[in-house]
């Protein structure tokens, strides 16, 4: 009776918590839908206004492969987080 | 796209110093500190704070999200500087400059109605990288081109002076030359 009420809010009610899979995932997704929408007008503007096609092709490879290697490590990092939970 | 008259040629194309393309990617610098600062908080945290999963893979999630956004800005800087440049003809002075993705500016002006051309390099960075700022005044308007972050000002300077007397020595050719058939159609 002579609990107070406070004592029910200990560290031990916040210590642990998960953060949704399907969070992470929409994150993700809008993130990426963002990036491709960008990625779209930055090559448009490569191929419109470059004056030189070789740069062109060199600079949308070199791109390609770095965008490449961090969707592909972001799309496997939130699979393996999902399946730990 | 850039169209040029049938009797114009490129002389010079001037692309801006590298290091204004340095100077504005040295900032991602500071945005890749933050998965570094997010782990210190995570790990100081550790003792009040528990995430469930793994967390290593949600801390990769986080970062390489952010990596691709850095990758995507760098390649708009990029973007940016690449598509800036100033085209030196022996008829035209024409001057591209991109402001970010959704603007873009082209003026182009005659190298015989230009009358002044001024530059300067301002600072101890400018000096021994040798880039500054060129103005450009042209006759008629009083529109002056102001081009920041060109490499060798000076030396730009005097290759447009020499363009522009080029220019003019033709154009008075082309007169005389007019003036003297002419006259021999009188006589």
């Amino acid at each position: 009776m002579n609990e107070s009420p406070i004592s029910f809010i200990t560290t031990e009610t916040f210590s642990s918590f998960t953060i949704s899979p399907t969070i992470v995932w929409v994150v993700i997704l809008v993130a990426l839908l963002v990036f491709t929408l960008m990625s779209i007008v930055i090559i448009y503007h490569w191929v419109t206004y470059s004056y030189s096609p070789k740069v062109t092709a060199k600079a949308v490879f070199v791109y390609a492969i770095g965008a490449g290697i961090l969707v592909l490590t972001t799309l496997a990092s939130a699979g393996v987080y999902t399946l730990s939970l | 796209m850039i169209t040029l008259q049938k009797d114009e040629k490129i002389q010079m194309i001037v692309r801006k110093h590298w290091f204004v393309f340095f100077a504005d990617i040295i900032s991602m610098i500071f945005v890749l500190l933050v998965p570094i600062g997010l782990a210190m908080v995570l790990y100081y945290l550790h003792t009040y704070i528990t995430l469930s999963g793994n967390i290593l893979a949600l801390f990769t999630v986080v970062t390489s999200l952010l990596m691709l956004f850095v990758w995507l800005t760098i390649f708009v800087i990029w973007t940016d500087y690449y598509l800036d440049i100033l085209i030196l003809t022996n008829k035209h002075i024409i001057d591209v400059e991109q402001k970010g993705l959704f603007s873009r500016e082209l003026s182009s002006f005659r190298i015989d109605k230009m009358q002044d051309v001024t530059s300067e390099v301002n600072g101890i960075i400018p000096t021994f990288l040798k880039f500054g700022t060129i103005h450009i005044q042209t006759a008629g308007e009083d529109r002056e081109f102001i081009v920041h972050g060109v490499p060798k000002p000076y030396d730009l300077r005097h290759a447009i002076t020499k363009l522009q007397n080029t220019a003019l020595e033709e154009q008075r050719t082309v007169t005389v030359s007019d003036e003297s058939l002419q006259k021999m159609k009188r006589t």
